[in-house]
């Protein structure tokens, strides 16, 4: 049994198995329906609730001691919240990131009309 | 090292950390030559570097020497003036030191945050090569095209893939490939360190700000020389709209295109 991946992979590997299902899964099904680097029940379980806790899975409980999770968002709905939080984590000022849009600040754009209205 | 040399390393130091700043960092400069503007700047920036280091280093060495030499003239003030100055350069080199192991540092996390967040992302988009480009596709409603340094990689939205004519695709996706290749991450982190190794300094924030336009500017630069300025304008207005951030930049590129 191998779980040499990252935490993002993981969590981006159970959201697929999770849009992938018609219905809700339990820490099992989802488990087995990974076809390798097979993660441990334990770090499914720990993982599932990380991500409850953030508001990507819903958790409902079936009776008995089992309990399913599934996709709180669609596919589109998920990735726009991922990247709009990971756009605005990202300083505009640090080299991090490079956006078609361009990095600029007012500051900056202030700077660049100076050169224009000069030319 | 004789104390007229050390004297005039610092003074050098001085000269170029004030005057290239002002010189450089002229807006019409910046847009006309970025390139010429960031290689001159970083040749200041190294030669200033090393002459503040070599000075301060040879400081500490006169120190260190008047304890192992004997010296048995009557000289009182030298030999105390010439401690003063070695305690100075060793606090000097410690805050430089600290100063700039400690921007690096946010500056590792910040990039091991972001590569984690865009993991995700990257895992939930369809990894393909449009135009000669290695691009993660990703689904999403908005239009966002985006290079990320630490990861190497190319990040599009399925909608800008979609809505950009063939042409204006290839001139953006040529615009954020040049930030890769050229390595616009480190240049503009050096511009960052700068600033917070002299955070007080305006000179070293006015450089940051020429450092950041500069990178945007040589990629526009980038795409059109594989394309044209006006298909890079044509690109961000298509990408963009009438949206303020690009406003600029189309009017330089509308304006190369011109000439």
């Amino acid at each position: 049994m191998t779980t040499s991946r990252s935490r993002g992979e993981l969590e981006s590997d159970i959201m697929n198995i999770l849009w992938a299902s018609e219905t809700p899964l339990t820490a099992k099904e989802v488990q087995a329906r990974f076809t390798d680097k097979v993660p441990a029940i334990t770090t499914l379980i720990t993982v599932l609730d990380r991500m409850k806790a953030k508001g990507q899975v819903v958790k409902e409980a079936t009776g008995g001691r089992s309990q399913t999770f599934a996709a709180a968002k669609s596919r589109i709905d998920h990735v726009t919240t991922v990247m709009n939080s990971a756009l605005q984590s990202a300083d505009d000022h640090v080299a991090a990131l490079m956006l078609f849009a361009g990095n600029l600040s007012d500051e900056d754009r202030a700077f660049l009309r100076q050169a224009i209205d000069n030319n | 090292m004789e104390l007229r040399t050390i004297v005039l390393l610092i003074a050098l130091y001085a000269v170029i950390s004030l005057t290239a700043p002002r010189i450089l960092a002229d807006p019409r400069l910046v847009s006309t030559r970025p390139r010429q503007v960031l290689v001159v700047w970083f040749i200041s920036l190294s030669i200033s570097a090393l002459a503040l280091v070599t000075a301060l280093i040879a400081l500490i060495g006169r120190a260190l020497a008047q304890h192992v030499t004997e010296d048995n003239s009557a000289r009182i003030m030298g030999p105390i003036l010439e401690n003063v100055f070695g305690w100075i350069a060793v606090a000097t080199l410690g805050i430089l030191v600290f100063r700039c192991g400690a921007a690096l540092s946010e500056l590792r996390t910040q990039n091991r945050q972001l590569m984690e967040r865009f993991a995700s992302v990257s895992a939930l988009g369809e990894h393909t090569e449009l135009d000669g480009h290695r691009v993660i596709l990703f689904p999403s409603t908005q239009p966002l095209l985006l290079a990320v340094p630490s990861a190497h990689i190319i990040m599009m939205s399925t909608d800008l893939a979609h809505n950009l004519a063939p042409d204006l695709r290839a001139a953006a996706l040529a615009h954020e490939q040049a930030h890769l290749t050229q390595r616009h991450d480190l240049v503009r982190a050096a511009g960052v360190l700068a600033m917070a190794i002299a955070p007080g300094f305006s000179a070293s924030s006015r450089m940051a700000q020429a450092t950041r336009i500069a990178t945007e500017l040589l990629a526009d630069d980038a795409a059109a020389q594989q394309t044209s300025p006006t298909v890079v304008a044509e690109a961000l207005v298509a990408a963009f709209g009438n949206s303020p951030l690009i406003a600029e930049r189309v009017q330089r590129l509308i304006a190369q295109s011109a000439s």
